[in-house]
């Protein structure tokens, strides 16, 4: 049988990571939709490529909804590993809160690496 | 070329479908959209890529919140592996962006085959471990500091406890999960899976929960490299990330969301074919870009 603290800790982490996914998604999916909605509204339906450094100077509005609702996604996970870092460091727990530190520093070294 | 509005239709279909066979099924959707986006749409290879990255992680968020609630997710196993996974992935990535576009076609083939295979055999063990009576509320949780934990397995009527073996076997496999996610857009959980439960001991159920936790941070450290090269082209990505995110959140509700065998073997066979025409595409009449 668990120790009832264990149980408690566990839940508060995994409701901490809950709570950052949900965010992520409503707000990436929401903008995405609204971005798609004004481009086929405007019948614009061209193709443009947009680079992460200028994601707000790039393409029609409706472009550039969809690129932030995408960045907002795609630093979901970031996001996640950060709140977890935290949580496990405050629960006492040095050992994984230093692995998510490592995970960290990867994922950040992919984005300095995705802004050229 | 602009995609017309049966093209972004289309795409919304196929994150939809995928979305769902993916969480039923136990595979990323991306080895499904990579192939329909650069075959069936004649989309350009890495934007394919790009937006299977993209969709990988709207799975991972969508679905995970889910298993999380259900106390199926090991995060400190998933962030344990996700050390080495997340390297590769970067890798991954810069590799990606040096190779021709016909060696990435044949490399995908490949996996493909491969995901055919492991989804035909079922890799996984029989459950063998003790059940117990269930003494909380809760489905499941982590013990600190330690890969172990214990889960209500609604199969078996009881609580499971577990504790991961062989960290070393799971993390070689997993930074070749993640340098194939970071190359080919896909998410690993074919390779990541069959590790866990029978190279380090972890349950099925488990395994598969924290590769969806997994397989958004991977796609994470390799997108922004696409992203960087001007490949995530908003509407491509978008429609099927949201038909990804409606796909996956519906096959994770669904009661008991156990594939027939019938439905394992016709997804195998469709990726047979699919790996062999891009094979041959490949060899032959190749994708531009």
């Amino acid at each position: 049988v668990a120790d009832r603290r264990v149980i408690e800790a566990s839940e508060r982490g995994h409701h901490s990571i809950q709570v950052v996914l949900r965010l992520g998604l409503a707000v990436g999916a929401a903008l995405m939709a609204i971005g798609l909605i004004v481009d086929l509204a405007e019948g614009d339906r061209t193709l443009v490529a947009v680079p992460l450094r200028s994601i707000l100077g790039t393409g029609s509005i409706g472009d550039r909804l969809m690129a932030v609702g995408i960045l907002a996604l795609l630093l979901t996970p970031v996001a996640r590993v950060m709140v977890l870092v935290g949580v496990w460091w405050k629960e006492g727990d040095r050992r994984f809160a230093a692995v998510g530190l490592v995970v960290l520093a990867v994922l950040i070294t992919g984005i300095v690496a995705g802004l050229g | 070329v602009a995609p017309s509005l049966l093209d972004l239709v289309l795409m919304l279909v196929l994150g939809l479908g995928a979305g769902w066979l993916g969480a039923l099924v136990g595979i990323g959707g991306g080895v499904v959209i990579v192939p329909a986006l650069a075959l069936g749409l004649g989309i350009d290879l890495r934007v394919a890529v790009a937006a299977s990255l993209v969709a990988v992680i709207a799975t991972s968020t969508a679905a995970g919140s889910v298993y999380l609630g259900r106390g199926l997710t090991n995060m400190r196993i998933g962030i344990t592996l996700e050390v080495a996974t997340s390297i590769g992935g970067m890798t991954g990535g810069l590799v990606a962006a040096l190779l021709p576009v016909d060696a990435l076609a044949g490399l995908f083939a490949t996996v493909m085959g491969l995901t055919a295979v492991l989804i035909l055999r079922g890799a996984a063990h029989p459950p063998t471990r003790r059940v117990e009576t269930v003494t909380s509320d809760t489905p499941g949780w982590e013990e600190p500091g330690t890969l172990a934990g214990a889960f209500v397995d609604t199969t078996r009527g009881g609580l499971v406890h577990y504790r991961a073996r062989r960290l070393w076997l799971g993390s070689s496999v997993s930074l070749i999960a993640g340098s194939v996610s970071g190359m080919l857009g896909v998410g690993g959980g074919f390779l990541k899976v069959p590790a866990m439960n029978l190279g380090m001991d972890v349950p099925v159920k488990v395994a598969a929960a924290t590769s969806n936790f997994m397989i958004g941070v991977t796609a994470a450290a390799s997108v922004f490299i696409y992203f960087q090269h001007g490949y995530v082209e908003p509407l491509i990505a978008v429609p099927v990330a949201l038909g990804v995110v409606a796909g996956s959140l519906a096959a994770t509700r669904m009661a008991g969301a156990t594939p027939a065998p019938v439905v394992k073997r016709i997804l195998a066979v469709v990726l047979a074919v699919v790996a062999v025409q891009m094979a041959l595409r490949a060899a032959g009449v190749g994708f531009g870009g």
